[in-house]
């Protein structure tokens, strides 16, 4: 009950809404996260069908964000959902950050991520950083100041992205980064896997990076 | 100096997952890319010894590489 309380006086700000940030939405509604903010541009594409957990036949053409919240709404209406439609670089999105415990990176290029990464330096916020490239994904907390990002993807051009993802991907992931995110809210700091998480399901291959 | 290499993901498909590599000294963590034909665009993290390789530009005997995938969608 203590922590149900502690869960839902908490602010956690989802960063990009597409596979990943819808998943993260929906596993944070149903622990109760009491506060969460959502922010991307997007609208639903066909393409997106195939992993995007909010995605149906009838909302192509319309806004991710404002889908995601009537999802949302309809599995945990007690909540707190505020969304945002527009990218994370717009001012009001260092007051959500400013306001949150922690942030979560779920976006689609490390132009943004890498802004995402300073923000949460500069606000003294953790970050917990995911991905997913075909069969593969990867999780990894950063500290204010770990300039993880930075340091790893600098020189990469978004444009040489590829982006065929699998919801297998998506729920793995997910479910590394829903669980690093509830143990973080309640302060089971131990339970905290600070080092990289890469999966490899084509090979089923798993890494976690000694720290 | 002799050196192992680990691959993750697409990396290993024609080359391995994880080998012995004889190299010569001074070799650095690009020299390997070159040696195994992987782009520097297309190489995400970079491990040396599970660490991130910012602090050895140049490679030892027995130093542990691991080479992982650019991963960037959400």
């Amino acid at each position: 009950m203590q922590e149900q309380k502690k869960l839902f006086n908490s602010f956690v700000v989802i960063a990009g809404c597409g596979a990943l940030g819808q998943a993260y939405a929906q596993s944070f509604a149903r622990l109760g996260t009491g506060n969460i903010f959502i922010y991307d541009p997007d609208v639903f594409e066909e393409t997106n069908f195939n992993r995007q957990i909010f995605c149906t036949s009838s909302n192509i053409g319309l806004s991710k964000a404002e889908e995601t919240k009537k999802a949302l709404e309809k599995i945990n209406p007690d909540l707190n959902y505020h969304i945002f439609k527009n990218h994370i670089e717009d001012d009001n999105f260092l007051l959500s950050l400013k306001n949150s415990c922690i942030a979560v990176d779920a976006l689609d290029n490390f132009k943004s991520r890498i802004y995402l990464e300073k923000a949460c330096k500069e606000l003294n916020k953790p970050l917990i950083h995911s991905a997913i490239n075909g069969h593969t994904g990867q999780m990894r907390h950063i500290s204010p100041g770990d300039d993880f990002l930075k340091k790893n993807y600098s020189k990469i051009e978004d444009k040489n992205i590829e982006t065929k993802n699998y919801f297998s991907s998506v729920m793995i992931i997910s479910s590394f980064v829903s669980f690093q995110v509830l143990n973080f809210l309640l302060g089971r700091n131990e339970k905290i896997r600070k080092g990289l998480v890469f999966f490899d399901l084509e090979n089923f291959d798993f890494f976690e990076e000694e720290i | 100096m002799k050196i192992r290499v680990k691959l993750f993901a697409q990396f290993r498909k024609n080359r391995f997952k994880e080998k012995e590599m004889e190299v010569s000294k001074d070799t650095s963590v690009f020299d390997i890319l070159k040696i195994l034909g992987i782009d520097e665009k297309e190489a995400g993290i970079i491990f040396v010894n599970g660490r991130h390789f910012e602090n050895k530009p140049r490679l030892e005997e027995g130093d542990n590489v691991s080479v992982f995938p650019v991963v960037g969608g959400g």
